[in-house]
């Protein structure tokens, strides 16, 4: 069964609450705003690529004006992924 | 041993040529292997014939703009077989070339630019009135439709003169010699302006040209690019793969992650990797498959974690891992190791090996200094700082110039390096250089700020500030602020304002009680 966009966000958040060590992604920051390193960036990224299948740029955790705004993105990527596409997996620019 | 006591291990280069120009080497595989693949990103890819040629269409028209030898050009283009094409171009002019990272700050740009003075700059808008940005790259052999390159039409009188124009105009190279300077290198400076690394020609080279050359690079092989385009790695993956005949295959993602090196190796055939031993560690943390089908990885740049490469050597037994240890100063590496299983459980840790070709290691009071072909001419226009550390040893009872790194280390029993930290500030963030005083240097210039003090814990930078009462700023402007004027790794990660710094016994900062305060 596909998962829906909402299910996808949530994982993505809970990768992120995972590498940044909190309870609760917060989704309504910045990256930079919340203290995050690159390292810490580039691990999100690789689990969701690792966990979800989605292709996420680390640059695109740091640009995101909020994290919220970057599972939207991972979710948008999985969808349009779903949606019968070539690409091998969806894509976060 | 010295005749002053100064222990030393050297290596004299195998037997090989003396180390010679970089775009020499290129051309001379061109004219011998000129449909051997040379430079590859995606479904772009160039052979030697065809990088040699582009980079002789852009030598030509930097040649027209002012670049020649004693010149400094600055490029700053994405990481691309066209940056590559554009900085063989720089050299053939006999000019040294800055690859900047076009993601930095303007700000950033502007002050490394300017110090350059260059007469043309290339790429993004850096200087009004001097800046060329190099068109689509013309690939003429090719029979396919290539991405992001423009198919040269051989017929058209237009390419036939142009090819006849590139012809003459190589016949008019400017001499230069391997000392002159190839590459400029900027990196954290504590007077709170980066310092630009003056490498020659024969640093990059003295690594690729003989028997010994690194990780065996040579026709057949293919190493990944994934490092930022401002470091010396850049070099070891570029000029080391084109200077030795291999192929270099370019990440086409910011930073690399395993599912991009597993593009690299099924895609492009990449066998040899360098990267840093923080993202190593990462990639084994996460991923640690992702390095299937490697015959070379090199790593360093940090003190590596033996768990981590006890798990790759367990996981990838056939794959050669090598720790790379050298400042920029010295290009690329000063030593490195092959390391064994054995070499996870030694007491004195993973050593960082015995010098590369025409190098020498010398450890004079516990720091580690370096000598050889490798060897920068000194920090560009600082004279002061050059002089401070570059300076002239006494080793076997001639004299030798040596850079004096600021590392601390010993050599084992064996005559082996090993890395004991540092004698200054200065740290390593993601592989990064980090002078903590240049992002303080920053600091201070936010109006409202007084006083503040950096201090790097656990892999991240913490800012402690002080504002002045009349004018206060928030821990939010000021990072703003830096954000505009550093590049992302020079940017503090979190920001403390403090009614007063703490202070040691003597009046100074003291930046212990702030580490100890950072810490959980």
């Amino acid at each position: 069964m596909e998962a829906t966009a909402e299910q996808v966000a949530g994982e993505a958040a809970r990768i992120i609450a995972e590498v940044l060590e909190v309870p609760e992604a917060p989704l309504g920051e910045n990256f930079y705003d919340v203290g995050g390193t690159s390292l810490q960036a580039i691990r999100i990224c690789a689990r969701v690529g690792r966990d979800l299948g989605i292709k996420a740029a680390a640059e695109s955790v740091f640009d995101s004006e909020t994290l919220g705004d970057f599972c939207a993105g991972v979710a948008a990527a999985a969808q349009k992924d779903a949606g019968g596409r070539p690409a091998s997996g969806g894509n976060v620019v | 041993m010295s005749d002053l006591g100064i222990p030393s291990a050297t290596a004299a280069g195998g037997g090989s040529a003396v180390p010679g120009l970089i775009h020499e080497a290129v051309a001379a595989h061109a004219a011998r292997t000129p449909d051997a693949p040379a430079v590859s990103q995606g479904r772009l890819r160039l052979t030697y014939g065809e990088l040699d040629r582009a980079a002789e269409v852009f030598a030509a028209e930097l040649r027209r703009r002012g670049a020649g030898p004693g010149t400094l050009v600055p490029v700053a283009v994405e990481r691309s077989p066209l940056l590559v094409a554009v900085l063989l171009g720089v050299l053939k002019c006999g000019a040294g070339y800055a690859a900047l990272d076009p993601s930095w700050p303007e700000q950033r740009l502007r002050t490394v630019v300017a110090a350059l003075d260059p007469p043309v700059a290339v790429g993004r808008a850096l200087e009004p009135g001097r800046v060329w940005e190099p068109g689509p790259l013309r690939v003429h052999s090719a029979g396919e439709e290539v991405p992001h390159a423009r198919v040269g039409h051989e017929n058209s009188s237009h390419a036939r003169v142009e090819q006849e124009r590139v012809e003459q105009e190589s016949n008019r190279h400017a001499p230069v010699d391997p000392s002159a300077t190839a590459a400029v290198f900027f990196t954290s400076g504590t007077s709170g302006a980066p310092k630009g690394v003056l490498s020659p020609h024969r640093a990059t080279t003295r690594l690729f040209a003989g028997p010994d050359r690194i990780a065996g690079l040579g026709p057949g092989r293919v190493m990944a690019q994934a490092a930022p385009v401002a470091w010396d790695a850049f070099t070891l993956e570029v000029w080391g793969a084109l200077t030795s005949g291999a192929a270099c295959a370019m990440s086409e993602s910011g930073s690399l992650l395993p599912d991009d090196l597993r593009d690299l190796v099924s895609g492009a055939g990449v066998d040899t990797l360098w990267i840093t031993s923080s993202l190593f560690n990462l990639f084994m943390d996460e991923d640690p498959d992702a390095f299937a089908g490697l015959t070379h990885v090199l790593t360093g740049g940090e003190v590596l974690s033996p768990a981590h490469v006890r798990a790759f050597l367990r996981r990838h037994p056939h794959t050669a891992l090598i720790n790379g240890y050298g400042p920029v100063e010295s290009c690329v590496f000063a030593t490195t190791h092959r390391i064994t299983a054995a070499d996870c459980d030694r007491p004195d840790g993973i050593p960082v090996g015995t010098p590369v070709p025409h190098t020498g290691v010398h450890l004079v009071d516990g720091e580690i200094w370096v000598s050889g072909e490798g060897l920068a001419a000194g920090y560009l226009s600082l004279p002061e700082a050059t002089a401070e550390r570059f300076t002239t040893l006494t080793v076997d009872g001639r004299p030798t110039r040596a850079y004096r790194t600021g590392d601390r280390g010993f050599l084992d029993a064996d005559g082996v390096l090993h890395f004991r930290g540092r004698t200054d500030r200065q740290v390593k963030i993601a592989g990064h250089r980090v002078e903590p005083a240049e992002t303080e240097a920053a600091a201070r210039q936010v109006p409202g700020l007084r006083d503040c003090a950096v201090v790097p814990v656990n892999g991240r930078l913490e800012l402690y500030y002080t504002t002045r009462p009349e004018r206060p700023v928030t821990a939010a402007t000021v990072r703003r602020a830096l954000r505009t004027a550093l590049p992302r790794h020079l940017v503090p990660h979190t920001v403390h304002a403090l009614p007063a710094l703490p202070v040691t016994a003597n009046g100074k900062t003291d930046r212990d009680a702030l580490t100890r305060r950072s810490r959980p």
